[in-house]
């Protein structure tokens, strides 16, 4: 062979073994978790704000959605995403995998990033926070009262609803961090109705003290039986005679609680915040 | 008291029940619940035998003609008869024993008459407190309340805590009582998704007898029945044969209600600690209560006596308090007056210091 003839082999061999290693890749990059659903993690094109492959939402839901997202991410120096999938990826839990896509996918921002996963198979849900995002939305105080904020909405089927109502609260609670210097926490809030059950417990006890020290102001008592002036050794019981009737039986469910991790080891190796359960 | 007759009725709802031929489980038609034949028919068989008891059961009359005695011509002589111009009480003492002033309503006028006896006292408890022990226990029984008006406190008359026999009747009794109860057994069982509840539903049915020594009933209108139940017992250890002697020195009421009107307010007491003795039988159940009772007196006797009482009646904002003291063992009892203001503080103070903590409480709740 020709020296002209060789190089020119040479450049077909790499440009069929490139051309191959574009078809491998190819798939992977644009069909996303269809086809790692069976074989691991989905790959979120570029970390979208919502990833809807489930189909929950439509096309205005997802757009509207991806503005408020955006503008919230704009407003805060996060990442927020949102990922619906209709089975888990195989060898994954909701943690584990929210875990992993928070890490892979929403880590770039200064100040943190979550993810929200659903997968509408196993019907269970699971949000993941980063350690910038756990110091603004803390696991204790500030996860519970985001997670009250959508889960009802999420177990209604209403999904629209209940992301719009995540990304509000979430913007809602890092405004309060960038104002107050420290995460919200609902328990500072004032609470109309706790005060007015206090107000009615308060009353209540003033008032019950009030009667007992009043009623303490007297030991007069009538005497109702004559126990005092039995004689003990004339007491003889004649008959004593017991019958069985009947059994009642009653039954009371148990409310079944969604059990929430919030805080552990992800799958991704970080250490991450939020938790899930079943909606 | 117990039916003398009886129906057959659901245990369950008390609905009428009735035998189905050829089925071996009665069902209520109302309530649903199942029994066996044999349950119920021994359950009304006891019930049966038991009413029966009851309608043969004859409740004995309280024997009130041997309660008390005649006075003799000395004792007429020896004693003196008060008697108040305001509240028509009539109290009794020696010869030299002056009443002051009336110890029901205070008034200090009290007008000397001849002394009309009726009955004479089978008995009497003498006094074994002092009226410096009387005092000191009034002035014990005002300490720490704080709802006490100061302006009471100030013009307390303390010292003019009287000494007085109290008429009383002691009534004896012995008693046939019957009774049915309904207990359970209740068993809790935790499953996974459920808590089940179950309760077995027994009935019980009790008889016994057993007798009541003493129980006292006063027998003075104008003294507080509850007042006299309050300084309750009396050790009757220490009673002894009635004698004019223990008068010297103290006052002494007449009664004015006698044994047979006195006689109820016994016989309600014994009929309640009959049937508690009764339910002191059902054991190894959670739950008791008592269907129906019937309690029957087989032999009541009554005894008159007089019993030591410290009395002392003071008005405060025109309204009588009344603080008495058993003169055997020294058990004070009385009303005092509070302050509306101060109780009104007391519950304003309170309430302050409740709010906050049920505010934390109930935010975290409700949160």
């Amino acid at each position: 062979m020709h020296r002209k003839e060789k190089l020119v082999a040479l450049c077909l061999t790499l440009m069929l073994i490139l051309a191959y290693a574009v078809a491998l890749a190819a798939p992977k990059a644009t069909t996303g978790s269809q086809g790692a659903a069976a074989t691991g993690a989905p790959v979120i094109a570029l970390g979208a704000s919502v990833t809807d492959e489930a189909g929950l939402l439509s096309e205005g839901e997802k757009n509207s959605l991806t503005a408020a997202i955006q503008k919230v991410e704009k407003a805060h120096g996060v990442r927020i995403g949102i990922y619906t999938t209709k089975v888990l990826p195989q060898g994954y839990s909701p943690e584990k995998l929210a875990n992993k896509l928070v890490d892979d996918y929403y880590s770039d921002a200064a100040n943190g990033g979550m993810v929200l996963i659903l997968a509408m198979k196993e019907r269970d849900w699971h949000l993941s926070t980063n350690n910038p995002m756990r110091q603004r939305i803390t696991d204790d105080a500030g996860f519970p009262y985001l997670r009250d904020s959508f889960l009802s909405q999420l177990s209604d089927g209403k999904y629209a609803g209940a992301f719009t109502t995540l990304v509000q609260k979430s913007d809602e609670m890092l405004t309060y961090y960038e104002k107050e210097g420290k995460p919200y926490d609902p328990a500072s809030e004032f609470n109309i109705l706790a005060a007015v059950a206090a107000v009615i417990i308060a009353a209540l006890g003033g008032f019950m003290v009030r009667a007992s020290m009043i009623a303490s102001m007297s030991n007069v008592q009538a005497a109702t039986e004559a126990d005092t002036y039995l004689k003990r050794d004339s007491v003889n019981i004649k008959r004593s005679h017991d019958t069985y009737l009947f059994t009642n039986v009653t039954r009371t469910a148990k409310s079944k609680k969604s059990s929430d991790s919030s805080s552990g080891d992800g799958g991704g190796g970080g250490s991450h915040g939020g938790g899930g359960g079943k909606f | 008291m117990a039916a003398t007759a009886v129906n057959y009725q659901c245990p369950n709802c008390t609905a009428p029940l009735s035998f189905q031929p050829g089925h071996d489980k009665v069902t209520c038609e109302y309530c649903g619940e199942e029994f066996e034949v044999g349950a119920i028919e021994e359950m009304f068989r006891q019930r049966e035998a038991m009413a029966a008891q009851a309608a043969d059961a004859r409740d004995a009359k309280w024997d009130t003609a041997a309660a008390g005695g005649d006075w003799d011509q000395a004792d007429i002589d020896a004693l003196k008869a008060f008697t108040c111009s305001s509240c028509g009480a009539e109290i009794v003492s020696d010869g030299n024993t002056m009443a002051t002033e009336c110890c029901y309503c205070g008034n200090p006028t009290m007008l000397p008459q001849r002394f009309e006896g009726m009955l004479k006292p089978d008995f009497v408890i003498p006094f074994k407190k002092t009226k410096e022990e009387a005092v000191a226990a009034l002035k014990k029984f005002y300490e720490g309340r704080r709802l006490l008006p100061s302006a009471f406190t100030a013009n307390n008359r303390v010292e003019s805590i009287q000494a007085m026999y109290v008429p009383f009747w002691l009534f004896d009794t012995k008693t046939d009582a019957y009774a049915t109860f309904r207990a359970e057994k209740v068993r809790v069982i935790e499953t996974n998704n459920e808590t089940i509840t179950e309760t077995k539903v027994y009935e019980c049915l009790r008889s016994g007898s057993m007798a009541f020594e003493r129980i006292p009933v006063d027998g003075s209108e104008k003294m507080d029945d509850t007042y006299m139940e309050s300084i309750e017992p009396f050790d009757y250890r220490e009673m002894v044969p009635f004698s004019t002697a223990y008068l010297t020195g103290y006052l002494a009421d007449k009664y004015d209600v006698d044994a047979e009107q006195s006689a109820p307010r016994a016989d309600k007491r014994v009929e309640r600690s009959a049937v508690e003795v009764l339910e002191g039988t059902v054991t190894g159940y959670d739950h008791c209560t008592c269907k129906e009772s019937s309690v029957a007196k087989e032999h009541g006797q009554v005894s008159y006596a007089m019993v030591p009482v410290w009395i002392l009646t003071t008005k405060y904002e025109g309204k009588p308090y009344t603080f008495m003291m058993n003169g055997q063992t020294g058990k004070v009892v009385g009303s005092l007056p509070y302050d509306k203001g101060k109780a009104m503080m007391y519950a304003l103070v309170t309430a302050v210091i409740i709010c906050p903590i049920a505010y934390f409480i109930a935010k975290i709740l409700l949160t």
